[in-house]
């Protein structure tokens, strides 16, 4: 399913419409808000215990 | 050849330099012979897909025009824009208003050539069951595009008459669409995952739109788009894994939120900026690079057979209809060489041949039979087009129009 096309472009414009909401609602840059959201996104799906 | 002009070929901004080169020329092309840039960005891809691994050839290279997997999806996100962006031109209301023409119109200009070009590919050129259906999807539909670029041109779309060819093109390519999908589909639940995940977005999608256009329209990163954009990815990647086409939920969104985006001029000029300048050059280039000038040699009788079929069943199913509702024979002609184009519907469902497989492992149709297909339905952008534009525009139309000074 992963290498279904469309499956990686929804979720990178999924966080970024996150971003954009989350830069209207804060008033900062949108690009500051799109590395926090891409950040919360490693957290959630990195394995910490990967080496 | 030396190493490093290896790695300089494999660069992906000398790849995307040489695409968007071509994507210029053709951009100029088009604008200084007045014929729409997706029919000549097919033309100039034919060329240079053609024309480069010739030169190449001369010098002991194997050069070709390369395609790599960001390319396919350059071209893959603008057809499903380009999709998304022709249903979202029907007017809810016209289609309201000219419900009975233009469902009958559009019913038998998808049927007729359905039928009649799928049982020419099967009977006469004794091509695969798979293969036929795809020859009969791809040569039933009729160009939004082109119509759309015609009404314009003559002023026709504010007319009572260019509404209702607009919206006949709309059903006959929802046809398309759905055959396409219907053909094709995996029956499993990757579909009923996609059906039910649509049934919940579709309803609800107008309101969202409506929502995010009311409370961000103007903000320079574009919510609305982004919201868009997403709810196509997520259509689109749910229709690809029941091995639909993601064609079919983008025009489907596209109408769905078309009364929506009427009253939003803006942010459809934001997208169509989008989609024609960076994402279907793409597209266009590629479906022109795919088609072998070899095959279009050894195949002409082929293709002069499909599209002499494709025209004639538009005839035969066409024509009756216009006069079954009283238009005149001018306009019943008009009407019938308008709805025999086809042009971006036919390319994808060719390309959705190309790409797609069988059981077995073998692409629904081969590069010749591909080359063919796509050959036909150029031809039949051009040829109707200008036969309708020569001898047969509406002309009491268009004296009406200018009476009133519109």
């Amino acid at each position: 399913m992963i290498e279904n096309t469309w499956v990686l472009p929804a979720i990178w414009l999924g966080l970024a419409l996150v971003a954009t909401l989350l830069s209207i609602w804060l008033r900062i840059a949108t690009a500051l808000s799109e590395i926090v959201a891409e950040l919360g996104k490693a957290a959630v799906f990195t394995n910490p215990f990967a080496k | 050849m030396p190493e490093k002009n290896i790695r300089m070929l494999e660069s992906p901004w000398l790849i995307a330099a040489l695409w968007i080169g071509l994507a210029l020329l053709a951009s100029m092309i088009s604008i200084r012979v007045g014929i729409s840039v997706a029919l000549i960005e097919i033309i100039v891809g034919v060329v240079a897909g053609n024309a480069i691994p010739w030169v190449g050839s001369l010098f002991g290279t194997q050069a070709k025009l390369e395609t790599t997997p960001w390319i396919n999806f350059l071209a893959s996100f603008g057809s499903i824009l380009l999709t998304f962006l022709a249903g979202a031109e029907i007017e809810p209301d016209v289609l309201r208003k000219h419900w009975k023409p233009s469902l009958a119109i559009g019913f038998v200009s998808f049927l007729s050539p359905f039928l009649g070009t799928m049982a020419a590919a099967y009977y006469l050129l004794h091509w695969s069951a798979q293969a036929s259906m795809i020859a009969g999807v791809a040569l039933s539909t009729t160009s939004v595009a082109v119509v759309y670029a015609v009404m314009l041109e003559t002023g026709l779309n504010k007319r009572d008459i260019g509404k209702l060819i607009l919206a006949s093109c709309f059903v006959t390519d929802l046809g398309t669409v759905l055959a396409l999908g219907v053909m094709f589909a995996n029956y499993n639940w990757w579909l009923v995952l996609f059906l039910g995940v649509s049934a919940v977005i579709m309803p609800f999608a107008p309101r969202l739109t409506q929502r995010f256009l009311r409370r961000y329209e103007g903000q320079v990163s574009e919510p609305e788009i982004k919201l868009l954009l997403l709810m196509l990815f997520v259509l689109g990647g749910l229709a690809a894994a029941a091995n639909s086409e993601a064609v079919l939920p983008a025009y489907i969104l596209g109408l769905v939120v078309a009364g929506v985006l009427r009253h939003h001029k803006e942010t459809v000029y934001h997208i169509r900026v989008a989609v024609f300048a960076l994402l279907t050059p793409f597209y266009f280039l590629k479906a022109g690079a795919l088609i072998s000038a070899s095959a279009i040699a050894q195949g002409a009788l082929v293709i002069l057979l499909l599209l002499l079929v494709k025209v004639a069943a538009k005839f035969v199913g066409v024509y009756p209809t216009a006069k079954l509702f009283k238009m005149d024979n001018r306009v019943s002609m008009y009407t019938t060489l308008l709805m025999s184009t086809g042009l971006t519907f036919g390319t994808i469902s060719a390309m959705f041949g190309l790409n797609h497989f069988d059981a077995q492992g073998h692409s629904l149709i081969n590069s010749d039979q591909y080359s063919a297909l796509v050959v036909v339905v150029i031809a039949s952008a051009v040829v109707p087009t200008l036969i309708a534009q020569k001898w047969f525009q509406p002309q009491h139309e268009l004296l009406e129009e200018n009476g009133n000074g519109a």
